[in-house]
């Protein structure tokens, strides 16, 4: 997807890619629903077993693929339905952290949160949060330097 | 016109909160049928309305809400809400009983959750779900995640208007429904009917109906909850700001003999720590918590700890009594005497009173219940223990409990009667999805699309026709349709039409959550042959509809994103089917003292073979040092009557004098490996019990101990008491010291037994030495729940109990030259008096911490389970799992699993045996179907993945350097494969690749 399409037809929204694993984040997410909590439309969810199963690259995918901010989402530590697996997220994701920075991504594009099954009003206020976030620093313009190719066989 | 139902069941369930909740999925578990009765419009009892739960602050709702789902659609669990017993007949094995249920006037069947009734309704009534804090209509879903999840109408409000009856767009409402009533035959009954809140005259004398800002601590709950009437904002009340000050009184109406109620409820205080922690977590701005208590009980596991991270977090503790509480310039004012004497004053926005259980009774079940004990409650005596129960209370009606003291009760009430149950074969229920292999070609790939109207949910803001039509040019897809109610009966014929007339052989359903509705909608894709792996939900209701309706066009484009990219992802799904695994219907105990005996006598009278295990020569444990239960009830008789049980059961194995040192296999199929006497052997269970007990540190050093043999420990005096209570006699003064080694740094834990076990000892000893005088240096005095009635007989009998602070701690000095005619002095520092005063014993008595073996390390090693951090086997779950091992097929029974006493230790061993039940009642076990797989190729050995997975599922194989996943054992959970740096793990059907397609097609 290219960016720029869109901005010729309307104004210029930011695109967020959102990973929520299955067990509390996406349940949050839910409840915002039942809650009929309003959020902007920006968030694309894709559903995961574990914020473990995001791997650094689906992050990066997501901003190549045309994503202005990509959100993770886990369950609060301790309530980890796999025990530590919102843990390994969050030590991936302090490393991914820096290796953005050196790419020049700005802070404010990838986000990694907790949010419990019960929290459907932080999942709203969340959602807004990053959405006035990513508009504030823009449409992403890709990484300092391309890396391209798929590193997965299909 | 009244109708009459007959029903047969195995067990009838009596309340639908957590304790019946589950007691009933227990039974099921086991293979038998069970009739579930409630009296409210859904089950989930109190817990549904928590917000969260200590001491881990999980959230309440989102632990709960599973369980409920669980039991609607076990096909072997017939839930009646709305529904009570009016009469019961029979004996233990023939129980009949009759059950009145209230017409509901909307069928839960037809009923699609929309609303449209509850809007239309003219009549408004307080909403019992927020104990009134808002009013509902007079038709109402009792809570968002209700089970059965359908309106009901409080015939006490409505007002039959009709207007509900025109509103509803599924037909579901009938105003004339009747009554039903039920005759059901049983073999066995559980009472569950919970607790209500203490007494109103307790709660007035505390300003509660007189002044708005006082409230009880379950209208808390609901303030702090976000779903509750201010969407979990703490406000208060009558100004609707946040507070700026908290006052929380603890033993409203408990440990008060004015209002009839001398025990102790033995809750508050750990709820009031959470609400406190929750209060300033809430406040954007500081706010003072204050806890006005006379002792902080905080005797569960972990709560100790939850106690001193309130402390440091700043909550306030004082020790005190409150005398009243009045208004003064719309403030609360609170009149208190604290510790040290006078009265002071304290002005509160918000006063929150710790309100007592009050055990729920049902004059019905009488017949069959068990002789009412003290204040209501229903204590069952050993022998109904010992005899086959027919009727059990289980939860709080029993003695007040916890939740997961609630959670151990019920399922070991369920085991007990389970031997009972007309079912005597497991019936093979089919599960609700079943994963055949009836597969179509895998390819050419054709996806439908179904994209639900969800009435007017998601047709009111998103365009479905525009959705429906931009998904019938996806790739792939072969048709696209659109749906009225994708869940309606109607709709599933609709899907099965479709798949045969298109040959799907891949389905979307863009409709609502995956988690409530995905196991439906793969039921039918499935009756149509296809694997319930090749579907996929786009959620365009909870995740787009809903939360969307102010920019419709955007929500349009949101979801034909979503639908495109679920057609990306399910294009490359392939059928999963899980693994079958076999059950050795035979379980291991480990462990042969009180836990491991009940356990295995559980286990062998439900039916199974069982193998207890003891380390020593001789059954019984530590048990065998105790001379009686904390009601005075002697332990000796009831020992020997079990092992006698034990060891005339030909489905018991016992083992002596032997040890593990290996288990390898998983949950169904463990292999074992003894050492014993005879050498070296093996055999397989399916199931294991880790009852391996605990220790009595030795406080070494500590008040003179190990210097002076009349410094000895409560389990020394114990023995004493029961040999020897001559050599007592003679005894002129006595010091107790209370939390010997723990609730200290090194052991942040309560010993939970000591108190009462000191009270207890110390009552006997004015029997055996009449003229002794004996004092108590306590801490807190934690005689909880209806152990207050000993800590009150002890003070009638003259016992003196002197408080004393860890940073000031008794001072024992024992005489340089053992002389034993020369008293220990013992000097104590009191803080009421503020003096320090001396007593010449001539006998100290240290309550010391209870600790685990050191065998507990290689044995959770071996067992691959997890420690706590004091040592102790660490449950899966601390609130609904608290018997079980995150390993499955690995159970806990007894002070294996943390402190606690024998009438509990036998409480949590028959919970620990129903669900070991469970698991061997069954012919074969489902594993995980997505599991995560191994490309041999690519892997280089490096062992990353074995490292990060939870569930040790991952091995490196030593011969062919590549890993190796344990099907049995892997959870799904996909960490592994994020870790792989060479790409060579996959998680079928949520591959790296397939993510990648998902944000190919965005926009």
């Amino acid at each position: 997807m290219e960016p720029a399409r869109k901005t010729e037809q309307t104004p210029w929204e930011p695109r967020i890619v959102a990973f929520l694993c299955r067990w509390c984040s996406y349940a949050g997410a839910d409840l915002a629903g039942v809650s009929r909590l309003s959020y902007p439309p920006t968030t694309r969810v894709i559903l995961v077993p574990c914020s473990s199963r995001v791997n650094p690259y689906h992050i990066l995918k997501a901003l190549m693929e045309g994503a202005d901010g990509v959100l993770v989402s886990g369950c609060h530590p301790g309530d980890c339905h796999y025990l530590t697996g919102n843990l390994l997220a969050r030590r991936r994701f302090i490393l991914l952290k820096r290796l953005l920075a050196y790419m020049g991504v700005e802070a404010a594009r990838v986000k990694f949160s907790w949010i419990s099954a019960s929290e459907g009003e932080a999942f709203a206020g969340l959602i807004r949060e990053i959405t006035e976030e990513v508009r504030a620093v823009g449409p992403f313009q890709g990484f300092l330097r391309e890396t391209g190719e798929d590193v997965y066989d299909r | 016109m009244v109708r009459l139902k007959r029903v047969t069941s195995d067990f009838l369930v009596v309340g639908g909160g957590i304790s019946g909740m589950q007691a009933a999925l227990d039974m099921v578990e086991m293979g038998l049928k069970v009739v579930l009765v409630e009296k409210t419009p859904s089950i989930g009892g109190h817990m549904a309305q928590l917000d969260k739960t200590f001491p881990t602050n999980d959230c309440s709702m989102c632990i709960l809400s599973p369980r409920m789902v669980a039991c609607g659609r076990d096909p072997r669990l017939t839930i009646l809400t709305l529904a009570e017993v009016r009469e019961v007949t029979g004996k233990p094995g023939r129980y009949a009983a009759l059950l009145r249920e209230a017409p509901r006037k909307v069928d839960p069947r037809k009923c699609l959750g929309c609303g449209a009734c509850a809007k239309a309704c003219p009549v408004e009534r307080p909403s019992a779900f927020n104990e009134g804090l808002v009013k509902v209509k007079a038709i109402d879903r009792p809570f968002p995640q209700a089970y059965p999840n359908a309106y009901a109408i409080d015939t006490a409000a409505c007002v039959a208007c009709g207007k509900c009856v025109e509103a509803c767009p599924a037909g579901a409402i009938d105003l004339d429904a009747a009554e039903t009533f039920y005759r059901v035959k049983v073999s066995g009954i559980i009472w569950a009917g919970g607790y209500r809140l203490g007494n109103i005259d307790a709660l007035t004398r505390y300003g509660y109906r007189r002044f708005e800002d006082v409230i009880t601590s379950l209208e808390m709950e609901r303030l702090l909850s976000s779903s509750g009437p201010t969407g979990g904002k703490l406000l208060v009340p009558s100004t609707g700001r946040e507070p700026e000050s908290i006052a929380f009184l603890q033993c409203v109406g408990s440990r008060d003999v004015r209002f009839g109620r001398p025990y102790c409820s033995s809750v508050c205080c750990t709820y009031a720590v959470k609400e406190a922690l929750l209060a300033r977590e809430h406040c954007g701005g500081p706010v003072e918590t204050r806890i006005f208590y006379m002792d902080i009980r905080t005797q569960g596991k972990g709560f100790e700890r939850y106690y001193m991270r309130a402390e440091k977090e700043g909550v306030q503790f004082i020790r005190s009594r409150v005398v009243s509480v009045d208004q003064r310039n719309g403030r609360l004012v609170l009149t208190y005497s604290p510790e040290t004497g006078g009265v002071r004053e304290a002005a509160f926005d918000l006063v929150v009173l710790s309100v007592g259980l009050v055990p729920r009774t049902a004059a019905s079940l009488e017949p069959a219940l068990p002789e009412p004990g003290p204040y209501g409650f229903l204590r069952p005596s050993p022998e109904r223990i010992l005899k086959e129960p027919g009727c059990l209370p289980a939860g709080a009606t029993a003695c007040p409990r916890d939740i997961p003291e609630s959670v151990i009760s019920a399922s070991g009430a369920a085991l007990q009667v389970a031997p009972l149950a007309r079912t005597r074969k497991t019936r093979p229920v089919a599960p609700p999805v079943t994963w055949g292999d009836r597969e179509p070609a895998a390819a050419p790939v054709r996806v439908g699309v179904f994209v639900c109207h969800c009435g007017t949910n998601i047709a009111s803001v998103v365009a479905v026709r525009e959705v429906r039509d931009f998904a019938a040019k996806l790739p792939n897809v072969a048709y696209a349709g659109e749906l009225l109610y994708a869940c309606s009966e109607d709709s599933q014929t609709a899907i099965r039409k479709a798949i045969k007339k298109h040959a799907l052989n891949r389905v979307i359903v863009a409709s609502c959550s995956p988690r409530t509705h995905a196991p439906l909608f793969q039921e039918t894709i499935h009756q149509e042959g296809l694997n319930p792996a090749l579907f996929e939900m786009a959620n365009i209701r909870d995740q787009c509809s809903w939360v969307h309706g102010d920019a419709p066009d955007r929500a349009t484009e949101k979801a034909k994103e979503l639908v495109a990219m679920a057609v990306a992802k399910v294009r490359t799904h392939r059928p999963l089917t899980p693994q079958v695994l076999e059950v050795t219907h035979k379980a291991l105990v480990i462990g042969g003292g009180l836990a491991g005996m009940t356990a295995a006598l559980g286990i062998a009278r439900k039916g199974h073979g069982v193998t207890l295990m003891e380390e020593t020569d001789r059954l019984g444990g530590m048990a065998l040092r105790h001379r009686a239960f904390w009601d005075g009830r002697p332990v000796a008789p009831f020992l020997s009557a079990l092992e006698a049980a034990l060891r005339g059961n030909d489905r018991v194995t016992i083992r002596t004098g032997a040890q593990v040192t290996d288990i390898a296999g998983y949950k169904g199929n463990f292999e074992v490996t003894f050492q014993g006497t005879d050498g070296e052997t093996r055999d397989r269970f399916g199931a294991i019990i880790l009852a391996t007990g605990a220790l009595e540190w030795r406080p070494e050093g500590l008040y003179g101990y190990g210097r002076d043999d009349r410094v000895i420990t409560q389990t020394a005096l114990n023995d004493l008491l029961a040999r020897a209570p001559e050599r007592l006699k003679n005894l002129r003064r006595v010091v107790m010291i209370q939390c010997v080694g723990s609730r200290n740094e090194q052991r942040p834990y309560c010993n939970r037994v000591c108190c009462t076990q000191a009270v207890l000892n110390a009552l006997a000893l004015r029997e055996a030495a009449p003229d002794a005088q004996i004092y108590i240096a306590y801490r807190d005095v934690r005689t909880y729940g209806l152990r207050e009635d000993l800590y009150r007989a002890a003070r009638g009998k003259g016992v003196l109990f002197v408080r004393y602070d860890p940073q000031r701690p008794p001072d024992v000095r024992v005489p340089d030259d053992s002389d034993i005619t020369r008293p220990i002095t013992v000097r104590l520092f009191d803080p009421i008096l503020e003096t320090t005063f001396e007593i010449p014993a001539q006998m100290v008595v240290l309550a010391a911490a209870m600790v685990p073996p050191e065998g507990n390390q290689p044995l959770a090693r071996m067992a691959k389970v997890a420690l706590d951090p004091d040592g102790f086997f660490l449950e899966a779950h601390a609130k609904l799992r608290p018997v079980d091992c995150a390993t499955e097929g690995i159970f806990l029974a007894g002070t294996a699993q943390g402190p606690k006493d024998m009438e509990e230790t036998i409480q949590q061993a028959f919970a620990a045996a129903a669900r070991a039940c469970g698991l061997l009642s069954k012919q074969t076990l489902e594993g995980e179907a997505a599991v995560a797989e191994v490309d041999e190729a690519r892997c280089a050995g490096c062992g990353l993945c074995e490292m990060v997975c939870p569930f040790h599922a991952i091995e490196i194989d030593a011969k062919k350097q590549v890993s190796v996943v344990n099907p049995a054992l892997c959870k799904g959970c996909g960490a592994c494969v994020s870790s792989c740096r060479n790409g060579a793990l996959h998680l079928p059907n949520t591959d790296d690749a397939q993510v990648v397609d998902m944000l190919k097609a965005l926009g």
